[in-house]
C-alpha cells in the first residue's frame, strides 16, 4: 500500500483503473475532500446554468464547475443532478461532467441513464439543490448552503 | 263387435296434467331456494372475510397485550432480584453521606462513627465504599496508620472510585490541593477508549462546577486532548453518528391504517408509503424533546456541599458492576411496556440504551449516551445539556443521512389495484382486477374503470344469457319422450305430451331465470360503477392527503437542524 502519491496517481487509484483494491488512506483522503462544504460560487453557478440560454455561456459555466471538482480532488465525478425548471414535461436535469459537457433534460416518464437514478427522489425534494453523482456510484446530495450530506 | 271399445282417459289426463303443473312449482321452488343459498352464501363470504379481519387484528393486539403483561412481571421481578442481591449496598451509601453531614453538624460521637464503619466493613465483603468509611472514621479520630491501612484496601478494591471519591470528600472538607493530587491521580489510570463508566461524575462535575476553577479548567482541557485524539478515528466517529442516528430512528411515529383506509386497501406500495411518514414523522418528535431539554432550567444548589453530596451519591450508586447484566434486563423490559408491545421498536430501543450500561466505554460514546438517558448515568439536565451542544457535529450528520435515506424512498406516484374484494358487486360480477397509477389523469382512469366493468357485466350477461344450446339436453331428452309415446300407441301420446309439456316448461323456467339475471346485472352496472369510482376517488384523495402529510413532516429536518445548530453553550 503506497503511503506518497502523487495527485494524478490518486485519480487513477479511486477509478480504480490500476488493479481492484483502493488504497486505504486516499480512500479516507478522499471521504474527508468530499466532506467540505461546497463553495457558494459553485452552488450559484449551478443554479445559473438552468437559467443561461446562450449555449456558449452554458459550455463556459460547466467547465468551470468541472474545475472546480478536479481541482478538489473528491474523486472522479460523473456529473450533477437537479431539478429543472423549465416546466413541464421536464421535471430534472443532469449535467454530464465526465468530458462530455453536456446538459440532458428529462421527462417524469424517462428514465435517466445509470447512477443517475438513485438521484431522481433526491431531486424532487426541497431540501438539495443539486446532486453530485460519482463514477464509485456514491450519491451525494448538496444543500442549499453548500453542505454535502454524506 | 263392431263397437270400438271407448277408454276414457280423461281423469289420466288430467292426473298427468296435475303431476305436471306439481312438478313445476316443485321445479321453481327448489330453484327459488337455490338462489337464495346462493346469495346467502355470498353474504356469507363477505361476512367471513370480515371476521377473518377482526380475528387476525384481535390476536395481534392481544399478543401486544400479553407481551406488556410479561414485561411488567419481569420487570417486578428483576427489581426485587437487585434489591435483594445488592440492596445492602443501599445502607453502606447511605451512610458514606450520612457521615460526611454528621462532621459537618458535629453531633455524633466518634466512637459511633468508627463502630458503624467497622460493622459495614464486616458485613459488606469486597465493596470497596466500606474501607472508604472506615478512613473517614479513623481520620475524623486522628488516627493515621488506620486510615493509610484502610484507603489502601479502598485502592486495591477500586482504584478509579476510590481515587474519584476522596477527591470529592477532600474537595468537600476543603482540602483544595489534597483534592486535586486526587483528580490527577484518577485522570492518570483513564484510558480515553476504555473509561470506567463512573467517569459520567465528572461530567456533571463540570455542569456544577463541583471541583472549582482549578479542578473545572483540568477537567476541560483532559476531555479536549481526548476529544482531538478520538475523532480522528473515523471509527469512532462513524459510531457516534450511527448512534444519533438511532435515536432519531426511535423517535418514529405510529400511522394508523385506519386513518388511510382507501389508500392501505388500495394500493400494493402502501407498506413503504407508511414507513416513510412514520420515518419522517421522526423529526418533530425528536425537536420536542430537545426543546424540552434546552428549555429546561436545572436549579443548582447554592451551597458547595450540598452538590458534592450530590455527586457522592451519583458515585457510590450508580456505577458497581456486579449490577449492570441486570439493569440492562431492565432496560428491555421497559422498552417493551414504553412501546405498548411492540417487539420490534422495543428491541431497537433497548439496543441503543444498553450500550450505554457496558462495562466500558469510550470518551465520545459515554457523552453520547448522556445526551440521549443522562438516567443511565444517573447525571443530570445540565450535563445533558453540556453533550448536546458537543455532539452537534454529528447530530447534524445523523439527521442529514437519516433524512436523505427516507427521502429516496418515497414514490412519486403509487399504484391504486381494485380487486374482487373492494365491493361485492365486483365478486359477483366477475370484475376481476383492475390496476392503474395515480400518475394517470382522473378522466382518464375513471374512463378506464368504467369500460373496465361494461366489460365485465357484458361478460357476465353473455354467461348467463339463454341460449338454446344450453337447453340441448332437454330438447333431446324431449324429442325422446315424444318419440317414445309414439311407440305405444295410444297411451303413448299421453306420454308424449307430457314429455313435450314437461321439457316446455323447464326451458322456460331456465329462459326465465336467465333474462333475470340479466336484468339484475343490468340494474346493478351503474350501481358497481358507482361503488368503483367512490373506491378509486378515495384512494386518489388519501393519497394526496399523504403527500400533504409528507411535505409537512419532511419540511421539519430544517426545524431539527436549526434547533441543533443554535444550541446554547
Amino acid at each position: 500500500m503506497r503511503r506518497v502519491v502523487r495527485s494524478s496517481d490518486q485519480h487513477q487509484v479511486s477509478t480504480g483503473h490500476q488493479g481492484r483494491t483502493v488504497d486505504q488512506a486516499s480512500a479516507r483522503h478522499l471521504d474527508r475532500n468530499r466532506r467540505v462544504t461546497r463553495t457558494a460560487d459553485l452552488v450559484e453557478s449551478v443554479q445559473r446554468l438552468d437559467t443561461t440560454t446562450d449555449p456558449a455561456m452554458a459550455q463556459a459555466i460547466l467547465r468551470w464547475i468541472q474545475d472546480e471538482y478536479d481541482s478538489r480532488q473528491g474523486g472522479v465525478i460523473l456529473g450533477l443532478f437537479s431539478r429543472c425548471y423549465l416546466g413541464a414535461p421536464y421535471v430534472d436535469h443532469r449535467l454530464d461532467l465526465s468530458g462530455g459537457l453536456i446538459l440532458e433534460h428529462f421527462t417524469g416518464a424517462e428514465t435517466p441513464p445509470g447512477p443517475f437514478q438513485a438521484a431522481r427522489p433526491f431531486a424532487r425534494s426541497d431540501a438539495y439543490t443539486f446532486i453530485e453523482v460519482y463514477d464509485d456510484g456514491t450519491v451525494i446530495p448538496v444543500r442549499a448552503d453548500g453542505r454535502p450530506v454524506i | 263387435m263392431a263397437d270400438s271399445v271407448r277408454i276414457d282417459l280423461s281423469p289420466i289426463v288430467r292426473e298427468i296434467n296435475g303431476l305436471a303443473n306439481r312438478l313445476g312449482s316443485q321445479i321453481s321452488d327448489v330453484d327459488y331456494k337455490v338462489g337464495a343459498v346462493s346469495s346467502d352464501l355470498q353474504s356469507t363470504h363477505a361476512e367471513l372475510l370480515q371476521l377473518k379481519g377482526d380475528f387476525e387484528e384481535f390476536v395481534r393486539s392481544n399478543e401486544r397485550q400479553r407481551r406488556v403483561q410479561l414485561a411488567e412481571t419481569r420487570l417486578g421481578t428483576l427489581k426485587a432480584d437487585l434489591e435483594r442481591e445488592y440492596g445492602h449496598y443501599g445502607v453502606v451509601r447511605r451512610t458514606s453521606v450520612g457521615m460526611l453531614q454528621a462532621f459537618d453538624v458535629g453531633n455524633v460521637r466518634n466512637k459511633t462513627v468508627h463502630e458503624i464503619s467497622e460493622e459495614l466493613m464486616i458485613q459488606t465483603p469486597k465493596y470497596w465504599l466500606a474501607p472508604a468509611l472506615v478512613a473517614l472514621a479513623a481520620w475524623s479520630k486522628d488516627d493515621e496508620a488506620l486510615a493509610t491501612k484502610s484507603v489502601e484496601a479502598a485502592f486495591s478494591r477500586d482504584p478509579k472510585k476510590t481515587s474519584l471519591f476522596f477527591a470529592l470528600v477532600l474537595r468537600r472538607q476543603a482540602r483544595l490541593a489534597e483534592a486535586s493530587r486526587w483528580l490527577n491521580h484518577y485522570f492518570l489510570s483513564l484510558d480515553p477508549r476504555s473509561l470506567t463508566r463512573e467517569f459520567a461524575v465528572l461530567l456533571e462535575a463540570t455542569a456544577q462546577n463541583g471541583f472549582g476553577p482549578e479542578g473545572r479548567q483540568l477537567v476541560l482541557e483532559r476531555l479536549e486532548e481526548w476529544r482531538e485524539i478520538l475523532r480522528d478515528e473515523p471509527e469512532i466517529v462513524t459510531a457516534q453518528v450511527q448512534k444519533w442516528r438511532g435515536e432519531l430512528h426511535n423517535h418514529r411515529g405510529s400511522v394508523d391504517d385506519s386513518n388511510f383506509t382507501f389508500l392501505a386497501h388500495g394500493s400494493p406500495q402502501w407498506p413503504q408509503v407508511k414507513d416513510v411518514l412514520e420515518h419522517a414523522s421522526a423529526h418533530q418528535f425528536t425537536i420536542d424533546k430537545y426543546t424540552s431539554v434546552r428549555d429546561t432550567v436545572a436549579t443548582l444548589s447554592s451551597s458547595v456541599a450540598d452538590r458534592l453530596d450530590d455527586l457522592l451519591e451519583i458515585l457510590v450508586g450508580e456505577f458497581d458492576v456486579e449490577e449492570l447484566p441486570l439493569r440492562r434486563e431492565v432496560i428491555y423490559q421497559e422498552a417493551i411496556i414504553e412501546h405498548d408491545g411492540d417487539a420490534a421498536r422495543a428491541t431497537q430501543q433497548a439496543e441503543l440504551d444498553v450500550a450505554a450500561l457496558d462495562e466500558t466505554i469510550d470518551a465520545l460514546s459515554l457523552q453520547t449516551h448522556t445526551a440521549f438517558r443522562p438516567d443511565l448515568f444517573g447525571v443530570s439536565i445540565n450535563t445533558q445539556k453540556i453533550a448536546v451542544g458537543a455532539s452537534a457535529e454529528d447530530f447534524t450528520a445523523a439527521v442529514g443521512q437519516f433524512a436523505r435515506d427516507y427521502r429516496g424512498r418515497w414514490p412519486d406516484a403509487v399504484d391504486i389495484v381494485l380487486d374482487e374484494s373492494h365491493s361485492s358487486y365486483a365478486s359477483t360480477y366477475g370484475f376481476g382486477r383492475w390496476s392503474t397509477s395515480t400518475s394517470v389523469p382522473q378522466d382518464q382512469a375513471e374512463a378506464n374503470l368504467r369500460a373496465h366493468w361494461d366489460a365485465a357485466v357484458q361478460r357476465y350477461i353473455d354467461a348467463q344469457a339463454f341460449t338454446w344450446q344450453k337447453v340441448i339436453p332437454q330438447i333431446i331428452a324431449g324429442v325422446a319422450g315424444f318419440v317414445l309415446g309414439f311407440l305405444i300407441l295410444p297411451v303413448g301420446l299421453i306420454i308424449s305430451l307430457a314429455a313435450v309439456a314437461i321439457v316446455g316448461f323447464l326451458i322456460y323456467q331456465k329462459k326465465q331465470k336467465a333474462d333475470a339475471a340479466v336484468a339484475d346485472a343490468e340494474a346493478a352496472r351503474e350501481k358497481a360503477k358507482v361503488i368503483s369510482l367512490d373506491a378509486y376517488r378515495g384512494v386518489s384523495a388519501e393519497w394526496v392527503d399523504a403527500r400533504i402529510v409528507y411535505d409537512e413532516e419532511d419540511a421539519k429536518e430544517a426545524d431539527l437542524l436549526q434547533l441543533v445548530e443554535g444550541w446554547p453553550h
